[in-house]
């Protein structure tokens, strides 16, 4: 055993830390995670549930019956408890167009951001390690791909190429990698000079090695933060296609073309086709902006809610 | 053969320019950060590269090991255990450096990865270069730890590098750096972030790695009394030039460069009295624009004279050698630095 001071020295360091954790916990939570983050945990993980297992136990997303249209969600006056969110001017499930909608919107919003942080990671990682003309070269692409609006490249592209969802999917992928790539390389230029990457050239381990175990991990934080952001991002983008009617062809549901449709009866005072959809957009925005935020945060090391 | 034994690094004339953008983007500006410097490093020797922050000594260390290529302009020769490295593809360098050059740097906590094991870093280099197999290199990463002198190198192995005191971290920089028993071991700045206490254990280590690996060492300071402890001889850089070289011993006891002096006025030692006062150097190092075209150390040396302005003090004098046109002579060693000439 050794000496009495080496027993007693982590003692007392490990009661002022599991004090100061404590305090943390109080004020954030369990494992420091605040309430509103689990709430946005929680919608996100909801939405997706309802997406995944919900559809086969409601009624058909494309039956309509025109005797049953523009019934009003539940608890209202009209309301049909076989559609608690009332149906569309077609008669059509609220609810059930909802779910399969949202599996169209996540799946974009999920893959789209994974295909753009990947080729995001890739060219911009490259251009910040190898610089001089790999850089010059990928970050004009860059510029000029940031110089037409997002939504018209999308727009011609899915024109172009056709309205499925991979395609969608694909699409918008390949649209936002810009961001990713700008984030990366920043990051990658100013860890290129520092001591971790110069000391493992000095091993002699080749540049692949290097990136992905030495410089990967370090640039993750601010990348999850921008993916977080972009998830919320994809879900308006592909809402907005619907609504132009680029989106996932008719019958399928879209929550966009959900909005587009209900919007020729709102101005005569049914509000639900369109608010019901608007509100699963506006709750999943903001479930992935709010952690995204806190990410940033605790991602920050200058920030008191760091991870540090 | 006329060397039966190469010598483990040999500089000739290594000359680093670094380009910036210049003003306003007006041009580019070009910044010498080693001017034509010369060493070498024999089996079992350890040299020493003095000089203040900014005299080139960690470029020169830099380069030594092919890390500049991409980064500045580099000339002139650098041959490794007899090879000339000059030429030499970015894949022979990789294949070269860990294997048979490896490099300890100033700050072990900014050059190990924070989320990798210890032990894993340092197979990292063993499974590259030697083709080991993931529980080999593992072995071998704690017969490392042990060999750098780390207690309990199992328990360690598994920790990660923000577990460690910074005494451990740079044992643990050591042994990655040793792992493929390289023939030099250049050491930039190796105790500089450490307590003075950790210092001596750690170049005590050093120096005890040179004598059980027979490995030459070259270790870049701006101490000159961690150079004197450890070093057989000495290279003294200001300004990215060379400007006196020679057995520690006689540098240290005679300098004959008005620059050591200066650096020799300015270590401080315990039995100083206190209302003796210190001696620095006026002013402070400012980088070269190109080739000198006068002494370096004349805007800040007390001894200058007109000739000193007319061109580069050649590096005269063999074995303890000095660029200076009017080098300090004698062994007398009185403080103060004033007029001696």
């Amino acid at each position: 055993m050794s000496g009495p001071s080496d027993l007693t020295a982590p003692a007392r360091g490990a009661r002022s830390r599991r004090g100061r954790l404590a305090g943390r916990a109080r004020r954030a939570g369990r494992l420091g995670v605040p309430a509103r983050v689990w709430v946005c945990v929680a919608v996100i993980a909801a939405a997706i549930v309802v997406s995944l297992v919900l559809p086969p136990f409601l009624a058909d997303f494309a039956e309509q019956d025109i005797l049953d249209s523009l019934k009003p969600p539940v608890p209202w006056d009209g309301s049909d408890p076989a559609h608690p969110l009332g149906t569309d001017t077609l008669g059509r499930d609220i609810l059930a167009r909802l779910a399969v909608g949202l599996r169209v919107s996540l799946a974009v919003a999920a893959f789209g951001t994974l295909i753009a942080l990947v080729v995001g990671i890739v060219l911009g990682v490259l251009a910040g390690y190898r610089g001089g003309w790999t850089d010059n070269i990928l970050m004009r692409v860059a510029d000029v791909q940031l110089s037409v609006p997002a939504l018209v490249l999308v727009m011609f592209a899915v024109t172009l190429i056709g309205r499925d969802t991979p395609t969608i999917i694909v699409v918008l992928g390949l649209v936002t990698w810009v961001a990713f790539a700008r984030v990366a390389r920043a990051q990658v230029l100013s860890l290129r000079e520092q001591d971790l990457v110069v000391a493992s050239r000095s091993l002699g381990l080749p540049e692949w090695r290097i990136l992905t175990r030495h410089v990967l991990p370090s640039i993750m934080g601010p990348l999850s933060v921008l993916a977080s952001v972009e998830v919320g991002a994809l879900v308006v983008a592909e809402a907005a296609l619907g609504y132009l009617g680029l989106g996932v062809p008719p019958p399928h549901p879209s929550l966009g073309a959900m909005i587009s449709e209900g919007q020729q009866v709102l101005t005569a005072g049914i509000w639900w086709p369109v608010v019901m959809p608007g509100a699963v957009i506006a709750a999943l925005v903001l479930a992935a902006n709010v952690l995204g935020d806190w990410l940033r945060d605790r991602f920050d090391p200058l920030s008191e809610r760091s991870f540090r | 053969m006329v060397e039966a034994d190469p010598p483990t690094l040999r500089l000739r004339g290594l000359t680093v320019e670094f380009d910036r953008p210049g003003h306003l983007g007006a041009g580019v500006e070009s910044l010498r950060a080693v001017h034509e410097a010369s060493l070498q490093l024999r089996k079992g020797e350890v040299v020493g590269v003095v000089g203040e922050s900014g005299s080139g000594k960690s470029t020169l260390g830099l380069a030594a090991m092919g890390l500049l290529r991409a980064a500045a302009r580099v000339s002139g020769t650098v041959e490794i255990g007899g090879v000339d490295m000059s030429a030499a593809s970015e894949p022979m360098w990789r294949r070269r450096r860990g294997s048979d050059v490896g490099m300890v740097f100033q700050e072990p906590m900014t050059a190990l990865n924070p989320v990798m094991a210890v032990w894993a870093q340092i197979a990292e280099p063993l499974r590259e270069h030697r083709g080991m197999s993931r529980a080999s290199a593992r072995r071998r990463a704690v017969e490392l730890l042990a060999e750098v002198g780390i207690r309990e190198p199992e328990r360690v192995a598994r920790m990660y590098p923000h577990q460690l005191s910074g005494g451990m971290r740079q044992r643990v920089g050591i042994a990655m750096a040793i792992g493929c028993e390289p023939a030099l071991l250049i050491a930039d700045e190796p105790t500089t972030a450490l307590d003075v206490s950790v210092q001596a254990q750690i170049l005590e280590l050093l120096v005890a790695l040179v004598g059980r690996m027979g490995l030459s060492l070259l270790l870049i300071s701006h101490n000159l009394g961690v150079i004197a402890e450890t070093t057989d001889r000495v290279v003294v850089m200001y300004r990215g030039c060379v400007v006196e070289s020679g057995a520690t011993r006689e540098v240290v006891s005679a300098p004959a460069h008005p620059y050591t002096r200066g650096l020799l006025d300015c270590v401080l030692s315990l039995d100083r009295p206190r209302d003796e006062p210190l001696h620095p150097i006026p002013g402070s190092v400012t980088p070269l624009a190109g080739a000198p075209r006068a002494c370096p150390f004349a805007e800040r040396c007390a001894r200058v004279g007109d000739v000193c302005l007319t061109g580069l003090p050649e590096l005269r004098g063999g074995a303890h050698a000095c660029a200076c046109v009017d080098p300090i002579a004698g062994r007398a060693r009185a403080s103060g630095g004033g007029r001696h000439g």
